[in-house]
């Protein structure tokens, strides 16, 4: 499914709804090299000693805009190139690096982070992923340096989560070998400050309407942007409307192939969502810092309220947040780096999760400083409202869950489909269950620490269980499942819960081999106290799967919907 | 122009730190070490010396090898060649041993300028500058604010208590950097890259020409120790008039204060 030419590499996930561990993409939990570790120390340095003389979070969030020596001074960092590569006039980061550096500045500022992200993680990722040579050199040194901010633009009025549909249109002419765009774009990060655009439009290839992906300069004729925005948070990333009246677009700035852009699109968020899933849990620990710091010197009752059991459950709530979010991101961000060309289960995962738990490390923060996390002159209500975003853009959870429930069990439906076609509908049902079954029973994930038994066996018993489900309601509603949204809701949470259980043995794992399990004893607390609730999770999604409330939940909102609002009897 | 700078690799001073059950030695376990602050000061001020008149910027360190960590530092600044000068002999360097060592070093670089921070954050001695001009008898400015290139002599300004003084120094000549010089850079994404690719030469003693047994410190380290805990403050009850008679009893006789 890559626009590079890779062969194709399954991920973790993929696999997993079919019942397989693959053991060498599990363990041992991935490191970066002593180098790039080195490097990205060195930069982090540079950024913390930069971003205390230079960032004003407060400052921006009330201007509803980052300064542009602020911006001058992350070119200069070489803050804005990190994934282009050294030959481009960028850093060439791997995925896990660019990443820790993603995630030191979303710790700093989520607006920064998005502004940065909008830049590089969205904006040219593009052009690097399928851009052609001549695009690369022409564009790539002039992102890098600054001369050129880049954006992202896919959104639309009426093209949301249902991006497929937008109706900005690209017509080519022969004549001038250009094309040109008309429609226009909404809620575009660096919107206004963009000089690269990657624009996603339809043209009508072979009598049939198809997505291109563009490259549009920000002095193009005909380009016109909105006012930024005003936001409920992450103000001081720049957010605007892009208006496209006959933009001529030469030819030689198509990317990729024709007909072959919303592929690029959705290419490009799978990348996207690793890097805010990762600036997710640094908002995480960032939130634990404050909400510790305060906890300690605030006392009521004779005591610090860090003494509180109450405090102490939410305290340790984030922590163990902290230590699955990373454990997930950079697992996911090492797929990458080792050349897997399907990681998008495992990006949605990391997406819907992080941005979970920073919403609720944001809750816990506010609720353990008590009335001051409600007055604008503490960081507390900022963060929050700069958390909320990562639950919508880059796709929202709901569409996350979506595509991970669908994208997981396609593999394991072209199978059924292939044993429909061969053997009906009796070879199906023994599929189902007997074969399945006792397929599955010999799957075991091997080379784990002894332990860590317990957690292994909790991973293959939901790891079982999970497949077996998903073969079943394949089984039973066959296409249908595009639409049940409960389903969907069901079992992309127990492929979330099982991917961090996965990640957390991984990382807890490795440390136990290298460090023994003594010396680890509060990173296996970190694990257990996710373990514990997370298999029981699995086991109840899937329980639900066929035991559950849904139709009287249905009935309940579909009598609201009817009456637009609350309505009872008297 | 070709500027030596000297750094030195220092805990940072947001460590908090311990003393060794030993009495002579801090533990810092936990402490993460950085290029001592003035001395940023004096690489910034090597470097755009060498921006405005070309010539090289070499960094040099007595230290270990944990020390390279500051030197790296350096060269992504953007510091041309770094030197570390280490050796078992050099372990208890005092300030003026360091001075030797520097000096030998010296004398093998090909240097116009010396620069070095004010102080080394953690030892506080401020002598190393000060031994290394003495030894390489050429002038010494201290604690310097600015610096302007006039003919072959340097326009240095310094601070003194309640104002500013101005002191002419003819080349070559030591300086020691205080904050204010200037503002040091930040190690960009690209400086660091380059960085890797820059030698660190490492000399030991016998590369410098220095006999270990003329190393032995000049004086000796008897005992190091944190200042006392602050005693928990007192909360007085009681109606207020008596409150304020206790309290200027206290103040009197308990703080002496009054
Ligand atoms: C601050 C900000 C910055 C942005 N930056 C960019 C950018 O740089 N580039 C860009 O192209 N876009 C950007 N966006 C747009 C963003 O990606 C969209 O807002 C997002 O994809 C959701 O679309 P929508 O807001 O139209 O919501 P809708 O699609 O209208 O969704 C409304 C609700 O319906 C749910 N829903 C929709 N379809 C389904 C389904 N099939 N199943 C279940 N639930 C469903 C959604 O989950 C959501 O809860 C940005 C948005 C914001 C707010
Ligand atoms: C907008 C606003 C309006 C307000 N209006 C009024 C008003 O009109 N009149 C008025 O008198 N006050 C008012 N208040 C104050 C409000 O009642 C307090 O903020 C609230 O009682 C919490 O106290 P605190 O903020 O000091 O938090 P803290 O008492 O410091 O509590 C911090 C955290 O510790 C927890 N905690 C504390 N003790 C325990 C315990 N024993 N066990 C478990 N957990 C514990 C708390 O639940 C909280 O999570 C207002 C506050 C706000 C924000």
């Amino acid at each position: 499914m890559s626009a590079s030419a890779k062969a194709e590499k399954l991920g973790i996930m993929p696999q997993i709804f079919a019942g397989h561990f693959d053991r060498d993409l599990i363990f041992p939990y991935p490191k970066m090299s002593a180098d790039e570790a080195e490097t990205v120390e060195m930069l982090l340095d540079s950024f913390a000693g930069f971003a205390k003389r230079k960032l004003d979070p407060v400052k921006m969030d009330q201007a509803h805009e980052t300064p542009p020596e602020v911006l001058k001074g992350l070119f200069e960092l070489g803050l804005m190139g990190l994934a282009i590569p050294e030959q481009y006039g960028g850093a060439g980061l791997s995925m896990t690096a660019y990443c820790k550096v993603m995630e030191a500045v979303g710790r700093h500022d989520a607006s920064l982070a998005v502004t940065v992200g909008g830049h590089q993680s969205i904006g040219m990722k593009a052009i690097l992923l399928a851009g052609n040579e001549e695009q690369k050199e022409k564009y790539l040194p002039q992102c890098a340096d600054g001369r050129r901010i880049a954006a992202y633009a896919l959104t639309e009025p009426e093209a949301g989560s249902d991006a497929g549909s937008v109706k900005t249109r690209a017509v080519y002419n022969p004549k001038t070998k250009s094309f040109t765009l008309n429609g226009s774009k909404l809620w575009i990060t660096n919107g206004a400050i963009a000089g690269l655009l990657t624009v996603f439009a339809k043209e009508e290839i072979n009598g049939k309407d198809a997505m291109t992906a563009f490259i549009v300069e920000g002095e193009a004729p005909g380009l016109t942007r909105g006012k930024p925005e005003l936001k409920m948070g992450i103000r001081a990333s720049n957010t605007t409307e892009l208006n496209f009246e006959n933009v001529e677009v030469p030819e030689a700035n198509v990317l990729g192939e024709r007909g072959k852009g919303f592929k690029v699109a959705l290419e490009v968020l799978d990348y996207g969502r690793l890097s805010l899933g990762a600036g997710c849990a640094g908002g995480i620990k960032e939130l634990m810092q404050l909400a510790i710091g305060h906890a300690k010197q605030r006392r009521q009752f004779g005591a610090p309220i860090s003494d509180l059991e109450m405090i102490r459950g939410k305290i340790a709530q984030m922590a163990v947040a902290a230590w699955v979010c990373d454990s997930m991101v950079y697992l996911a961000t090492s797929l990458v780096d080792r050349d897997v060309t399907d990681f998008s289960i495992e990006s949605a995962c990391c997406k819907a999760y992080c941005s979970e738990r920073l919403w609720d490390a944001a809750n816990n923060a506010m609720q353990i400083v008590g009335g001051i996390g409600y007055m604008t002159e503490y960081p507390y209500e900022r963060l929050m409202r700069d958390s909320r975003i990562n639950m919508i853009f880059e796709g929202t959870n709901e569409i996350q869950r979506l595509y991970i429930t669908l994208a997981g069990m396609k593999r394991p439906g072209d199978v059924l489909k292939a044993i429909q076609k061969r053997g009906g509908v009796g070879a199906l049902v023994g599929y189902g269950t007997h074969t399945m079954k006792k397929h599955l029973s010999a799957n075991h994930l091997e080379g784990a620490h002894p332990s860590l038994a317990w957690h292994v066996e909790r991973i293959e018993e939901g790891t079982k269980a999970f497949a077996i489900a998903v073969d079943k309601l394949l089984v039973a509603h066959g296409k249908k499942v595009v639409s049940m949204g409960f389903l969907q809701e069901r079992v992309a949470n127990a492929a979330i819960q099982l991917y961090g259980m996965i990640a957390t043995l991984s990382r807890l794992d490795t440390l136990v081999k290298a460090k023994g399990p003594e010396a680890c004893a509060y990173e296996a607390d970190l694990t257990k106290a996710f373990f514990a609730k997370a298999w029981r999770t699995v086991r109840d999604e899937l329980a639900l799967l066929e035991r559950n409330g849904d139709a009287r939940t249905i009935r309940v909102a579909e009598r609201a919907i009817e009456h637009e609002g609350f309505k009872v009897l008297n | 122009m070709n500027v030596l700078v000297c750094v030195k690799h220092v805990p940072d001073t947001e460590t908090r730190v311990k003393v060794a059950a030993d009495g002579l030695h801090l533990d810092l376990g936990e402490a993460n070490w950085v290029v001592n602050p003035y001395d940023e000061y004096a690489v910034e001020q090597g470097l755009q010396l060498k921006e405005k008149l070309g010539g090289e910027v070499t960094v040099i360190t007595v230290g270990g090898d944990d020390a390279t960590k500051s030197l790296r530092q350096a060269l992504a600044m953007g510091a041309d060649k770094a030197v570390l000068c280490s050796d078992p002999a050099f372990e208890d360097a005092d300030p003026w041993s360091t001075a030797r060592i520097l000096a030998a070093a010296a004398a093998k670089l090909p240097c116009d300028l010396i620069l070095s921070g004010k102080h080394g954050v953690g030892g506080d001695n401020q002598q190393v500058g000060s031994l290394l001009g003495q030894l390489m008898g050429i002038p010494v400015v201290t604690v310097v604010t600015g610096m302007d290139l006039e003919g072959t002599s340097l326009m240095l300004k310094r601070e003194i208590e309640g104002g500013t003084e101005v002191v002419k120094a003819s080349l070559p000549c030591v300086i020691s950097c205080q904050k204010g010089l200037n503002e040091p850079r930040y190690p960009s994404l690209k400086g660091i890259m380059a960085a890797k690719k820059k030698e660190i030469t490492a000399w030991k003693a016998a590369d410098l020409g220095l006999d270990p047994a003329t190393l032995a410190p000049s004086f000796q380290l008897k005992k190091m120790e944190l200042p006392p805990p602050r005693p928990a403050g007192k909360i007085l009850s009681g109606e207020i008039p008596d409150q304020v008679k206790e309290l200027v009893k206290l103040l009197h006789d308990e703080a002496k204060a009054i």
